[in-house]
Formats: structure tokens, C-alpha cells, sequence
């Protein structure tokens, strides 16, 4: 009844009652915990318990030599994910956008989709039995085809990191795929006219509009490329376990966190970490957020 | 004369251009076909090992696309070793809640933000939308010891409950609501209906497109999630279906489950979300092209 009473006469009081779950939400499993992470990480924590510890637990991080490598790890990986990734997606999508028929354009896309919609933990377990480490995997044999040697992949510290990008790629070509499609077809068609009038050729058009329209996208998809990067967890996870094996060349700066939260449960550590990649991420996001701004 | 050979001219230029653009047109969907057959052939690995009677024990060599012996064996060992009905149990009660819980909250948010026009509104969902920043990864210590506090540690309640503030979903449903007309919660006003009327007889009804979108998206993303699960549930007969499919891994004591079975579980965890793409890839594609900007 009251509800009523307040429906006819505010508008805003019925306004805000249908915004309640949303801005609960937020405050309540985004803003509340971002801030909780922040004071966990100045103590010595077990999860029932915290100690005050200042800066100690950043202090410790930054001098931890595990901490670094996971950073290397995660870095390097994100570099050759980007390195790979980025142009192997922008190619597929200008030959997919110079497809003049919509049904098989479709087609395309929704097959190099496909592997975007199963987890990463099903690509992994089947990636592990692709690169199965003896001449009975079948990337293996296919290499053996081509008369090479063949490779540990996943279970080579030298390999693994690579074998895990090409995973990824295979799993996130997809979506980066339809990303720059996005971008391509923004492309106003009168600079190809005007091309085509000028008589440069389909590669110089390629080369001299498409690529320099892609700005925009191009800063985006490597923003959007290091932000996952630093959140790399459940293939290095299922494929190496905790400790990032092989030789922990799998380590990423989430399995350390996950490591001091859950195994030796020293939460103020694995906060303090997690506000490192919190801080790492923002940087990047802020980053993204001005070069919008910019193109406006 | 040399008119009619300028025209010739032109008219060989014409078919020498198209007979290259031809060429050129095959070419590409030569390349792009022989992409196509590198993404699909994990699955097709996948599904035959599956089927394969010789892979229970080992690796199946030299591999073959079509086994030599066909059988369902690989999934009866699956399903008894992985409790597979109880994984798909358990995550579509995870799914259901969330779904629900998250679709009605962004699509109530979007309408008081989009139709009530609610003082304040821009702002509202401006400092909403900049907590996208805020990535899950960071806040997962926090999370845990919140919902271990309340003794919400292995149930679904540490999924319901952060399903009330779908912000990326209210975006996109006030981004809908937007394109619908005003008048009509207006009329109805005139008429006697209350707003919370107004907004489930007419709006909810009008927004089919959106609720399937944000539907299928979340749907997507609880199947799918492992770090989050992973930390709230430790208990086996809670766990949802990735964490079951990943920790069967490690359950075994060489560390390396039986080929045909972790195939065939592998198959079964990828079988839902296949349907779902399958019948509504449209609205996958399409939210995906529409929405870079997301996280």
C-alpha cells in the first residue's frame, strides 16, 4: 500500500527501489571487497585471524624472487599471446570481411568462434592430449610428417609457455576475430572508391587505409590482450597445477596469489599480490579509457 | 578506330580484372577454409577419442579420425568416475539462480535507468560502470573470507548473492530500453498500473531480445568459470562441472587420466554450451561485435 502511495506521487523513490540490487551489489562484491583487499594486505593473515604488518607483505613481494618470475612468466606469455594473436586474428578478419556473400561471411565467423564458447579448462585437457609429449601425440606426428623431431610441448620448460599461447590463440582467435570485423567494417567505403579511382591495388589499399584505420582497435585489442595476460589462470592452473610446472615456467602472478591464498593460506600476501595485478590492471584500463576519450 | 579499340581495351581490362579478382576470391576462401579445418580438428580429436574402445587405457597410435572400435564405453566410465549427472546438477542450479538473479536485477536497473529517467541516474550508472575496473581476480581474498564469515563456503549462495548487480547486462538493457517508446508507461500510468506493472506487462514483455541476450551470456559465463568456483567450493559433491573435469586430472595418481575417459568427460562438459551456440549463435555474434568495449 505504501508502495502504491509512493509510485503515483516519486517516480525516483520507486526509481531507486529498482536500482537497489544493482548499486547493493556493487557496493557489497566490488567496491567493499577491493577495499577489504587493500587493509588485508597491510597484515599478517591467516583468514581468521591478521596481525599488523604495514607495507611488510608488499615488501616481501617485491623481494621475492618467485614473484618475479611469475611476472616474467606472465609478461613474456602475454607479449607472445599479443605477438601472435593480433595479427594471425586482424588477417582472418580482413579476408573474412572481403567476402562478398553474408551467408558464408556467417559462416566463417561462427566457425572460428566456436572454440571461444568452451571453457579454457576443456581446451586445456584436450590441448595436454594434442601435444602429448611422445611420438604418439599428433602434433607430434604431424611433425614427424615434416621429418622433425619430436617436442615436449607442454612438458618442455622451453616449449611450454608457446604451447600454452597456441592454445590460446586457437581459443581466443574468435573473439578478436570479430573485434577487428567490427572495426573494419566502420571503414567509410568512399576511401576505397577513391582508391580504386587512384588505381592502387587491393594489398596497397590493405596497407594504406585498412591498417591505419585499425588505430583505435589496434590500441584497444593489446590493452584488452595485457589485461587478460595478468589474468591468465585456469589453463596454467589444469595444465601445470599450482606451482606452474613444467620448472614453473607456467608460473603466472595468479597462480601465486592462489598459491599463498590457498595453500599455505597467508591471505595478507595473497591480497597484497592481488592488488599488485589490481594496480597493474587499472593502469592499463585508465590507459584504454583516455585513448577512447582521445579519439572523440 | 580508336574508339572502338579504347573499348576493347577497356573491356579486356575489365575481364582480366575479373578474372584476378576470381582468383583472388578463391584464394581467400581456400586460406580461410584451411583455418576453418585447424579450428575444427581438436574437436574432431576430442569426439574420436572419445568413441575410441582402444583408448581406455592408452594413447590410441597411430591416431585415428575413425576409431576401430566404435563404443560408448569411455562415456560409461566417465559418468561413474567423474559423477557426471551430479556436475551437470550442480551447475545448472548455479546457472538458474544466477541467471535469474542477474537478468531481473539489469533489466529492472535498465528500466528505472532508461524509462524512470531516476535524478541522478547518469551518475549512478557511471560510478557503476567504472567498477568494471575492479576485476574479480582482485577481489577474490576478500570474497572468500566474506562468505566464509557467513558460513557460505560450499553452497550456491556465494554465487546467488553476487548475481544482484549485473552491471555489464544493465548497460546493455538500458541501452535497450532506450530504443522503446515512453508513452506507453505513460498511458498505463493513466490507466491505473502501477510502475512495477508497467514494467513487467509491457517493458519485460518488449525486451524478449535483450533477456535472451543476457540470458545466454551468463549462461555462458557460469558454465565456464573455474577460479571462482574453485574458491568457494571444495567439496566434491558441490563442485560444478569445470572444476569436476579439471580435478579429475589430478585425482588420478600418475596425474594423467585415461585418454578415452577424460576425452569423454571433456565431450560432455562442451556438449551444453555447443547446443546453446549452436541454436543461438546470432545473439552471441552479435553481443560480442556490438560489445568490445566490455570488462
Amino acid at each position: 500500500m505504501i508502495l502504491k502511495k509512493l509510485n503515483l506521487s516519486n517516480k525516483n523513490v520507486v526509481g531507486y527501489l529498482f536500482l537497489l540490487p544493482l548499486i547493493l551489489g556493487v557496493l557489497t562484491f566490488s567496491l567493499y571487497p577491493i577495499i577489504e583487499a587493500f587493509r588485508i594486505s597491510l597484515y599478517h593473515h591467516n583468514g581468521v585471524r591478521g596481525v599488523w604488518a604495514g607495507l611488510s607483505n608488499y615488501d616481501f613481494i617485491l623481494h621475492d624472487s618467485t614473484f618475479w618470475r611469475a611476472l616474467r612468466n606472465t609478461f613474456m606469455m602475454g607479449i607472445m599471446g599479443l605477438g601472435i594473436g593480433l595479427p594471425l586474428s586482424f588477417i582472418v578478419a580482413s579476408l573474412v570481411n572481403s567476402i562478398v556473400r553474408p551467408g558464408m561471411s556467417m559462416l566463417f565467423k561462427a566457425i572460428y568462434f566456436l572454440p571461444n564458447v568452451t571453457s579454457t579448462i576443456a581446451a586445456s585437457i584436450v590441448f595436454m592430449l594434442l601435444f602429448y609429449p611422445t611420438e604418439k601425440g599428433i602434433a607430434n606426428s604431424l611433425l614427424n610428417v615434416f621429418g622433425l623431431e619430436p617436442l615436449g610441448w607442454l612438458s618442455d620448460p622451453r616449449y611450454a609457455q608457446i604451447s600454452v599461447i597456441l592454445m590460446d590463440t586457437w581459443h581466443g582467435l574468435g573473439y578478436s576475430v570479430l573485434i577487428w570485423l567490427a572495426g573494419l567494417q566502420s571503414i567509410s567505403r568512399d576511401l576505397y572508391e577513391a582508391a580504386e579511382v587512384d588505381g592502387a591495388k587491393k594489398l596497397q589499399q590493405w596497407l594504406y587505409i585498412t591498417i591505419p584505420s585499425m588505430k583505435p582497435v589496434i590500441f584497444f585489442m593489446v590493452v584488452m590482450g595485457t589485461i587478460n595476460a595478468f589474468k591468465r589462470f585456469g589453463e596454467v592452473f589444469v595444465i601445470g597445477g599450482p606451482d606452474g610446472n613444467p620448472g614453473g615456467s607456467l608460473f603466472t602472478l595468479m597462480l601465486y596469489v592462489y598459491r599463498y591464498g590457498f595453500y599455505t593460506f597467508d591471505f595478507g600476501k595473497a591480497a597484497a599480490a592481488s592488488y599488485i595485478i589490481f594496480i597493474i590492471i587499472l593502469v592499463f584500463t585508465l590507459l584504454n579509457f583516455t585513448a577512447f576519450k582521445n579519439k572523440d | 578506330m580508336s574508339q572502338i579499340s579504347t573499348g576493347t581495351q577497356a573491356r579486356l581490362q575489365v575481364q582480366s580484372k575479373r578474372r584476378s579478382d576470381l582468383f583472388l576470391r578463391s584464394f581467400i576462401i581456400l586460406v580461410l577454409t584451411a583455418g576453418s579445418v585447424l579450428i575444427i580438428v581438436p574437436f574432431v580429436v576430442m569426439l574420436s577419442i572419445s568413441l575410441d574402445q582402444d583408448a581406455v587405457f592408452e594413447f590410441p597410435f597411430p591416431f585415428r579420425i575413425i576409431p576401430e572400435h566404435i563404443s560408448l564405453d569411455n562415456f560409461k566410465t566417465a559418468i561413474a568416475n567423474t559423477n557426471m549427472m551430479r556436475l551437470y546438477l550442480n551447475t545448472f542450479m548455479v546457472a538458474v539462480g544466477v541467471i535469474s538473479i542477474s537478468t531481473f536485477s539489469a533489466l529492472l536497473a535498465g528500466y528505472a535507468l532508461s524509462k524512470l529517467k531516476v535524478a541522478g541516474g547518469k551518475i549512478v550508472l557511471l560510478l557503476v560502470l567504472a567498477t568494471l575496473m575492479i576485476p574479480g581476480e582482485a577481489t577474490l581474498i576478500p570474497l572468500f573470507m566474506l562468505f566464509k564469515k557467513l558460513n557460505m563456503i560450499n553452497t550456491y549462495w556465494a554465487f546467488y548473492l553476487p548475481a544482484i548487480s549485473y552491471v555489464f547486462g544493465t548497460f546493455l538493457a538500458k541501452q535497450f530500453m532506450d530504443s522503446l517508446p515512453g508513452e506507453l508507461r505513460e498511458a498505463a500510468i493513466i490507466d491505473g498500473a502501477n510502475e512495477f506493472r508497467c514494467f513487467t506487462r509491457i517493458y519485460l514483455a518488449l525486451s524478449m531480445p535483450i533477456v535472451a541476450t543476457l540470458v545466454i551470456l551468463s549462461f555462458l559465463g557460469v558454465w565456464n568459470s573455474f577460479l571462482f568456483p574453485l574458491i568457494m567450493l571444495n567439496d566434491p559433491a558441490k563442485y560444478t562441472i569445470q572444476l569436476g573435469i579439471a580435478l579429475l586430472k589430478s585425482r588420478t595418481s600418475s596425474g594423467e587420466a585415461p585418454p578415452g575417459m577424460n576425452m569423454a568427460a571433456t565431450v560432455m562438459s562442451i556438449v551444453p554450451v555447443l547446443l546453446v551456440y549452436l541454436f543461438f549463435q546470432k545473439y552471441i555474434i552479435q553481443s560480442v561485435a556490438h560489445t568490445g568495449i566490455k570488462e
